[in-house]
């Protein structure tokens, strides 16, 4: 099966699993798109705050780890399940 | 959550915020240089050949877009994104960033274009330069952007100092085709506003530095292979005549400038929406006139000095609080 573009694959794996973390997410597209630079964590970080600006996912919490990291989880909207369609039907 | 990690996030959301208004201005500037560049390369042969009128701004246009995508596939390339063209093609949302380039590079330029010869630029630039209005209006019915008063008039004023700025008085021509020129130049707004909205609606899952490489690309195609053909073969005769002398490698270097203007488009549309994005975007006719008088013979009149003014007190009320960026859309 050909792969998703990353930013489909971010949402997708915030709708498989309710509270995911940003870090996990890195960990899954590293493993994922070993290729792919685009991997990483200013990246990523930049699809999360995109797709939740425009109401795709939401924020369940955020810790700070070592006063510098956040480490923020996710869960998918309604609106963000309604685009779903346009992930599964690949 | 703690005081202080809600602050953090709240700063960071802010700081992505202020970045979308960023990359809207720097859309507007850079559009804005690219427009008076394409100007005085237009004044050059072989796009000063006489046998159609408007034969050589699409073939500029066609160029200038041929360009850009490869500037910007370049740039993807070098950021690692490269391989997400072929993903992105294979889904839905990645074709809908193909219709946007239809309905934005052919549609709304090759109309804009003919609506300028069938009824004068006077009628086509005010109609044209709606385009943000329209596309505000559709960004608030289909992807429930929340769109204050102040932002509204931001735009409105922004929209009429353009108009003020670009306005041309009626040369006294007649112009026997006029109404099917006005309706061109409709089509061409509507055009630009439906590309704005399609686009935005598709870099929900997109990455907007992808779709405005498809976006280009796809524009240079479609108007090689279906918008040229229509013109004949005086089309082809300038574009290949071109690559004889430097001039088409001029338009390769505003192509960069094209490239950059678009990419941050396509940024501010997906970090700030569609409305702020285009009411930014529209400035371009302000930095025309700057670079137009730096770089050209452009005379500073008292109707450009207002129409700027107005674009600047349009644009300071559509960037309004970037605080009220953060959530886009209405849940």
């Amino acid at each position: 099966m050909s792969k998703l573009p990353i930013k489909f694959r971010v949402l997708q794996l915030i709708n498989q699993k309710k509270g995911i973390t940003n870090e996990e997410i890195l960990e899954i597209l590293k493993f994922e798109y070993p290729r792919d630079r685009v991997v990483n964590y200013k990246d990523i970080e930049y699809y999360l705050i995109s797709l939740k600006s425009v109401g795709l996912i939401d924020s369940i919490s955020v810790t700070l780890r070592d006063h510098s990291k956040l480490v923020e989880s996710y869960k998918i909207s309604d609106y963000g399940m309604n685009r779903m369609k346009y992930i599964n039907n690949n | 959550m703690e005081v202080n990690t809600q602050t953090i996030i709240q700063n960071r959301e802010i700081s992505f915020a202020k970045k979308g208004i960023g990359w809207g201005l720097l859309a507007g500037a850079s559009w804005g240089l690219d427009a008076v560049l394409m100007g005085m390369a237009l004044a050059l042969a072989p796009f000063t050949n006489t046998l159609s009128l408007f034969a050589a701004p699409l073939v500029a246009s066609c160029l200038h877009d041929g360009f850009s995508g490869t500037w910007l596939f370049i740039k993807n390339v070098i950021s690692g994104k490269w391989r997400e063209y072929a993903r992105t093609l294979k889904t839905r949302p990645g074709k809908l960033i193909l219709v946007a380039a239809i309905m934005g590079g052919p549609i709304g330029m090759s109309n804009s274009m003919l609506a300028i010869h069938f009824a004068g630029a006077a009628y086509a630039v005010a109609i044209t330069a709606a385009y943000p209005a329209i596309g505000a209006i559709l960004g608030a019915i289909f992807l429930k952007e929340k769109i204050g008063l102040r932002v509204w008039c931001g735009i409105l004023l922004a929209i009429l100092g353009s108009f003020v700025v670009a306005y041309v008085p009626p040369s006294g021509e007649s112009h026997p085709h006029f109404y099917l020129g006005i309706g061109l130049a409709v089509i061409a707004t509507i055009g630009w506003a439906l590309e704005g909205v399609i686009s935005t609606y598709g870099m929900d899952l997109v990455d907007s530095d992808i779709a405005i490489g498809i976006r280009e690309l796809t524009s240079f195609s479609v108007s090689f292979c279906a918008i040229l053909p229509f013109v004949g073969a005086v089309a082809y005769q300038i574009l290949f005549a071109s690559f004889s002398t430097s001039v088409a490698w001029y338009i390769a270097a505003i192509g960069l400038i094209g490239g950059i203007s678009q990419l941050s488009w396509y940024r501010a549309m997906n970090m700030t929406g569609v409305a702020r994005a285009m009411g930014l975007n529209v400035t371009y006719a302000l930095w025309a006139v700057l670079f137009g008088w730096l770089l050209s013979d452009l005379q500073i009149t008292s109707t450009l000095i207002i129409g700027a003014m107005l674009i600047c007190l349009g644009t300071i009320l559509t960037i309004g609080n970037p605080k009220q960026l953060v959530t886009i859309r209405s849940k």
